[in-house]
């Protein structure tokens, strides 16, 4: 086991390297450099756009500028946001905890919502449901989630005034009560697209196993269908659930960027959308790179739980 | 021999089935309508979605259908506009994916070896990273008109069909057919061609439309960021846009909801369009 993880954490260094490589390389094309901004602001020439270029480093060849700014990742330093001058890395770290709260509480609410949908429509096919959940399922592929998003504050904030339409907090105390609020609807927003997924699986994976010669065992004994349907068939659904939130992952911290927007939640994504508006490349980088972390991290945590839940899947690679 | 006799009935087995799937009909029925209309309205009636009038923030009313903006603009013109626009991206990027997807897919799927790994690989990575991201960052760097979103969306979402195409070409590529055509020293360009594509391509079709209705949610999104299509040119995506500013959600629906629908439906339509297209070529995949 303790060979399998260092082999898939090994496995995913040239992922990190490709895709730093290829944000590294898109960002060095972008037109309207800051130097570039400066040189035509201040009608520099070309000594001292040369002499500007070599006190930032400019002037080394693109490889080395990588390697300079790989290196710089391993100490924590994203470089400098070009729009605020504060360092990349402290404005992503006061957000990345709003972030964190949004998109694991969609996660959560997905996976809850998505797998007791898919046990009941699996446990009952064709009963009211199979109905609600292919209804979640057409949801998930059907909605665009910035006007669903609209459409909700408009109802829920605007027209009946339950809920807040924006803000972690808003102007009100910093507790939980305070912050479940404004979380319910972007919560609901990011993670309608990922819960017709989980009913998806679970349910092929549920049908599945109720036709094993260890299910009609179970059944033979006598134990409840119900007991049958959890204790039995649920594990052996768990791993295409597993899968299924490696697949979510990329949809939700994507969501996340459209929703936060929209309820300006004071989180990565938002963060994001500014940096893309204001040229801010550095920041567009620090976060492009955190997010693949992130996204590799998880990866190697669920192939791990692979193993854990099928010690095949070690053995054999 | 046997494929060129079953190919005609294939297609019209196919044809036999879709008609019968009666959502997907009526579906098809308003996909075209919508198609016609956003292509002929502009050509009949005389439509404005850029000139600011001075009535602004109208209600809805014989002269402006929809009503219009916060600057004077007509809704009902920058509806069917924006329609123009999301259709065209939504269909366009498709095609761009398929087209680089497809041929990766089937030369990932027969060669196997170093082009399968790295292709493949290639393929995760690009899944398992959030493309919504990619696209707003490559966005920002090579500029969002139509065309260049386009390229991107339809290259970021390449690896979709390549692995459609993946999965059926490593069962068929095993088929007798093959190895004849194999034994008989015909190159591998043509058995590809002649024999691979044809017998692969099935899931392909049966997933086209539904990335056609997700390629349109993503130039939406992007549009609705201030990260794609941009104003004055118009999109559902940045109509939509509009309703960030409070004062419009709350007081002006019309400028803001068309859109929304018209986009919902479209995605809708095209996605039961998928259902029929799936059902009629795969009987086993129906609930």
């Amino acid at each position: 086991m303790g060979r399998y993880v260092i082999k898939r954490v090994i496995q995913a260094i040239p992922i990190f390297i490709g895709i730093t490589f290829i944000v590294f390389m898109l960002s060095n094309m972008a037109p309207g450099s800051p130097i570039d901004i400066i040189a035509s602001s201040a009608g520099l020439n070309a000594e001292q756009l040369q002499a500007l270029k070599e006190a930032y480093g400019l002037d080394k060849p693109v490889l080395v500028r990588y390697f300079i700014w790989l290196m710089g990742i391993f100490q924590g330093d994203l470089g400098v946001s070009t729009s605020t001058n504060v360092p990349v890395a402290t404005i992503i770290g006061q957000r990345i905890g709003a972030s964190l709260t949004l998109s694991c509480t969609a996660l959560v609410f997905s996976i809850i919502i998505g797998v007791f949908l898919g046990i009941m429509s699996a446990y009952k096919p064709y009963s009211i449901w199979d109905k609600v959940s292919s209804v979640f399922a057409f949801i998930g592929s059907s909605m665009p989630s910035f006007f669903i998003a609209l459409v909700m504050i408009y109802i829920f904030a605007v027209k009946l005034k339950w809920l807040p339409a924006s803000g972690m907090y808003g102007s009100g105390a910093k507790d939980l009560a305070n912050l479940v609020k404004h979380l319910i609807l972007p919560a609901i927003i990011v993670s309608m697209q990922s819960i017709g997924g989980y009913i998806k699986q679970t349910r092929g994976a549920m049908l599945e196993s109720i036709n094993e010669d260890y299910i009609k065992t179970a059944r033979s004994k006598g134990i409840s269908e119900w007991a049958v349907t959890i204790k039995h068939a649920l594990r052996n659904a768990l791993i295409p659930i597993v899968t299924q939130i490696g697949l979510s992952v990329p949809y939700i911290v994507g969501g996340s960027v459209v929703t936060e927007q929209i309820f300006a939640w004071p989180g990565i994504g938002s963060l994001m959308v500014n940096a893309v508006n204001t040229f801010d490349y550095n920041m567009i980088m620090g976060i492009t790179v955190l997010i693949s972390i992130v996204v590799l991290i998880v990866n190697i945590v669920l192939d791990v739980v692979y193993a854990y839940l099928d010690p095949r899947i070690a053995a054999e690679a | 021999m046997n494929e060129k006799v079953k190919k005609p009935s294939a297609f019209k087995e196919f044809y036999k089935k879709f008609i019968k799937h009666r959502l997907a009909m009526i579906s098809l029925f308003i996909i075209i309508i919508e198609i016609l209309a956003v292509i002929l309205l502009p050509l009949v009636l005389n439509l404005d979605p850029y000139t600011c009038t001075t009535s602004y923030d109208a209600a809805p009313g014989a002269e402006h259908l929809f009503g219009t903006d916060t600057i004077g603009r007509d809704m009902f013109s920058r509806v069917v506009y924006g329609g123009r626009t999301s259709l065209l991206v939504g269909f366009a990027a498709c095609a761009v994916s398929v087209l680089i997807g497809l041929p990766l897919g089937l030369i990932a799927g027969y060669y196997r070896g170093t082009a399968e790994a790295v292709i493949m690989r290639t393929a995760d990575i690009f899944m398992s990273f959030p493309s919504m991201i990619l696209t707003i960052v490559a966005a920002a760097i090579f500029g969002s008109s139509i065309p260049i979103l386009i390229v991107l969306i339809g290259l970021l979402h390449w690896p979709q069909p390549a692995r459609l195409v993946y999965g059926k070409v490593l069962s068929v590529r095993k088929m007798e057919y093959v190895e004849a055509a194999k034994a008989e020293g015909i190159s591998p360009f043509k058995i590809i061609l002649k024999y691979i594509l044809p017998n692969s391509i099935a899931p392909l079709w049966m997933s086209m439309a539904f990335m056609v209705s997700s390629d349109m949610i993503t130039e939406s999104s992007l549009s609705f960021l201030g990260c794609g299509v941009k104003t004055p040119m118009a999109s559902w995506g940045n109509i939509v846009y509009n309703a960030q500013n409070i004062v419009v959600l709350r007081a002006y629906p019309w400028e803001w909801i068309p859109a929304g629908v018209c986009l919902i439906i479209t995605v809708v339509c095209i996605n039961f369009v998928g259902e029929g297209i799936r059902d009629a070529l795969d009987p086993k995949m129906k609930r």
